[in-house]
């Protein structure tokens, strides 16, 4: 099991650097760009809203250029977390907030006919939420995840703020590819 | 790596990349470009992404790149390709997500010296009645039922509904609606996104723009398309909103196991596809067609609240302020069409992202007055600056299957444009130049800074001399409703 919890109170900002990975501080901080401590990890599994969230520090993101659409790279030390840290990705490139309740769980499970295509179902399935819904979620607990099929609980609450209409995620040149460090794939959103 | 040496220069106008530049390449690809637009399309992935589309199976002719191309996932912006029928593959990808997406214009003969005070006054009114921006619903709830009959009728139902003329649908690419739309085929999760998105504009490049015709150059065809120098314009940019979104999402997915099935190599699983001839593929067809007619519908009740506008600001009883549409095209689509090769006919099934068809003189399938000219050609700029009217040639036959550019082309990232561009000073300056804005997102209007495009003229002259459409008239604006 593998699990995500992030503060979405502070609307994630990609100003400046645009690079991304492990935050520093434990409640309501903004995220910090690389190079910055890394956190305290926490192994609770019923994070509050701004109950800082834990990563591996050679997780992250950041955005890639992109003519037309938003591209961006993800990295972690395995899938379980290349695939929060997509999430993070997305919810950050979109400056999404929630607000703080009533809380709301939903579950998902996702089949694919390999970790790249479940990659794009699992993002386009957050999207769905958003424009379903109006669902964020910053408290995700993916249960199972194997080539084929992907098992998450996700809490979260309704959206007050998401800046940017995300058409839907592709599989342009998508790859989940090793690094020395983990895996890594570059994300491509149709805007 | 692509470069200028890759090409074969076919003529001034054309540069052709030959198949045996990769090995995996089954076609060629054509660019349409002059050098500087060659280079621009040297300047990101959009030249090399054509040559993935040329890898596909089941092409013919080859694959056309317009001269508005720009980089975007699986087939570039600016791209058309064609597949043969009856076995040939149909790719919803190289569609694209916003199925249908497509340009209006309507004109008035309203002159604009005498209705320049009152234009700040017809922005607010457009802003306020067209729903635009991130998230908004819909002006036009639909139920399950209403739904199913927009995506069999399209602008049909608007129609009924009394948004629409007899005169719209005339002037309207497949008259608003193409036939065989199978809402069979759509998922009830795009469904229930549809429900609440009719008559939308949404964000990102979708506008409503109020224009003035600045500049006739072909005097005869403009009065018979009913542009009238110095008067006003309207042009309305959209698409299938998450409806279409939402089904290309699902059979992108679903299309990824049956691609294997089918024992189909793909350069970029975005490019992924399926027969025609099988029930998947066939699948796709009828679902991408309800999106279309959605998209149709959407535009047309767009166009109902554009005419509400203008009459809260001019008065119902003026003639003047009619907006007469002109012609409603798409530039996301794939349509089975029949087109001759080496001096045979073939049918085929021509996929256009980001690019328009562009008929020549005689297509049936135009209004008895337009017969003669062509099929009427939308070619918005970015904001703020011109946009132009063209018509399709028949020349265009043999060079790009009837097809054309779509408008300006990206040349810059909207992160990039953002970093360089403050949308409160941008709006400042385009309001200086005489420019009304009304628009949800300063950040948003950044990203369509004119910066970020290229010079749609120049583009135009470019697809004016390779002999794939010809100008008529040029718009400029002078009020912009963006999300």
């Amino acid at each position: 099991m593998c699990e995500i919890s992030f503060p979405f109170s502070v609307i994630i900002r990609l100003r400046g650097k645009r690079t991304f990975n492990t935050p520093s501080k434990t409640n309501g901080a903004e995220l910090r760009p690389v190079g910055d401590a890394h956190p305290t990890v926490n192994q609770d599994s019923s994070l509050m809203i701004d109950t800082f969230p834990q990563f591996p520090p050679d997780a992250g993101f950041e955005e890639v250029e992109h003519t037309a659409d938003w591209a961006y790279r993800v990295w972690a030390p395995d899938h379980h977390n290349l695939f929060l840290q997509s999430i993070r990705g997305l919810y950050a490139l979109v400056e999404a907030d929630v607000v703080s309740s009533p809380r709301v769980t939903r579950t998902v499970h996702l089949q694919g006919v390999d970790y790249e295509s479940l990659l794009v179902a699992w993002l386009n399935e957050l999207l769905h939420f958003r424009d379903s819904e109006n669902l964020g979620f910053n408290q995700i607990h993916i249960t199972r995840l194997d080539s084929t099929n992907l098992e998450a609980t996700l809490n979260g609450a309704a959206i007050r703020q998401w800046k940017k209409d995300i058409k839907a995620a592709t599989y342009h040149n998508l790859a989940i590819t090793p690094t020395a460090a983990g895996w890594e794939a570059t994300i491509v959103l149709d805007v | 790596m692509i470069t200028k040496q890759t090409f074969n220069r076919l003529t001034d106008y054309i540069w052709e990349i030959p198949t045996s530049f990769h090995p995996k390449m089954t076609v060629p690809v054509w660019v349409f470009a002059d050098e500087a637009l060659l280079e621009d399309a040297l300047g990101d992935l959009s030249l090399q992404q054509a040559v993935n589309v040329a890898q596909l199976p089941t092409l013919v002719g080859h694959v056309a790149i317009m001269p508005d191309v720009h980089q975007g996932y699986g087939m570039p912006i600016g791209g058309v390709m064609a597949s043969r029928l009856p076995d040939g593959v149909i790719s919803p990808g190289a569609v694209g997500y916003d199925i249908n997406c497509g340009v209006r214009v309507l004109a008035s003969e309203l002159d604009y010296a005498s209705v320049k005070p009152l234009l700040g006054d017809l922005a607010s009114a457009l802003y306020r009645n067209c729903p635009s921006g991130v998230g908004k619903g819909g002006s036009l709830p639909l139920s399950q039922q209403a739904l199913d009959h927009v995506c069999r009728k399209g602008a049909r139902w608007a129609l009924e509904q009394g948004y629409a003329t007899e005169d719209d649908l005339a002037r309207t690419e497949e008259f608003g609606c193409l036939e065989g739309a199978d809402i069979t085929a759509v998922s009830q999760r795009a469904k229930a996104r549809g429900q609440g998105q009719l008559g939308t504009l949404g964000a990102g490049n979708h506008f409503l723009e109020v224009d003035v015709v600045d500049q006739v150059i072909d005097p005869e065809a403009a009065t018979i398309l009913g542009l009238h120098e110095g008067c006003l314009a309207v042009q309305i940019h959209c698409g299938s909103r998450g409806f279409g979104h939402q089904i290309c999402t699902d059979y992108v997915q679903q299309f990824q196991l049956v691609a294997i099935e089918y024992g189909i190599r793909l350069p970029d699983r975005e490019l992924v596809c399926a027969p025609l001839n099988c029930p998947e593929g066939n699948a796709y067809l009828g679902a991408m067609k309800a999106a279309a007619n959605f998209a149709f519908a959407n535009r047309q009740a767009l166009t109902h609240h554009a005419r509400r506008s203008f009459a809260e600001v001019f008065g119902a009883a003026s003639a003047d302020s009619h907006l007469r549409q002109i012609y409603d095209i798409a530039h996301n689509m794939a349509k089975l069409e029949t087109h001759t090769i080496d001096s045979q006919s073939q049918q085929m099934c021509v996929h256009r992202k980001g690019a328009t068809r562009a008929f020549g003189p005689g297509f049936e399938g135009l209004p008895p007055e337009y017969r003669p000219l062509g099929q009427p050609v939308l070619a918005p700029g970015s904001m703020g600056t011109e946009s132009w009217i063209l018509l399709g040639t028949e020349a265009n036959e043999a060079l790009s299957y009837g097809s054309t550019c779509h408008g300006a082309g990206r040349v810059m990232s909207r992160h990039k444009a953002k970093r360089m561009i403050r949308g409160r000073q941008l709006r400042e300056g385009l309001e200086s130049q005489g420019v009304r804005v009304r628009a949800g997102s300063m950040s948003g209007l950044a990203e369509e800074a004119p910066q970020a495009y290229k010079d749609v003229s120049h583009v135009v002259e470019t697809v004016s001399k390779a002999g794939l459409a010809r100008k008529v008239a040029r718009l400029r604006p002078v009020a912009v409703v963006k999300g």
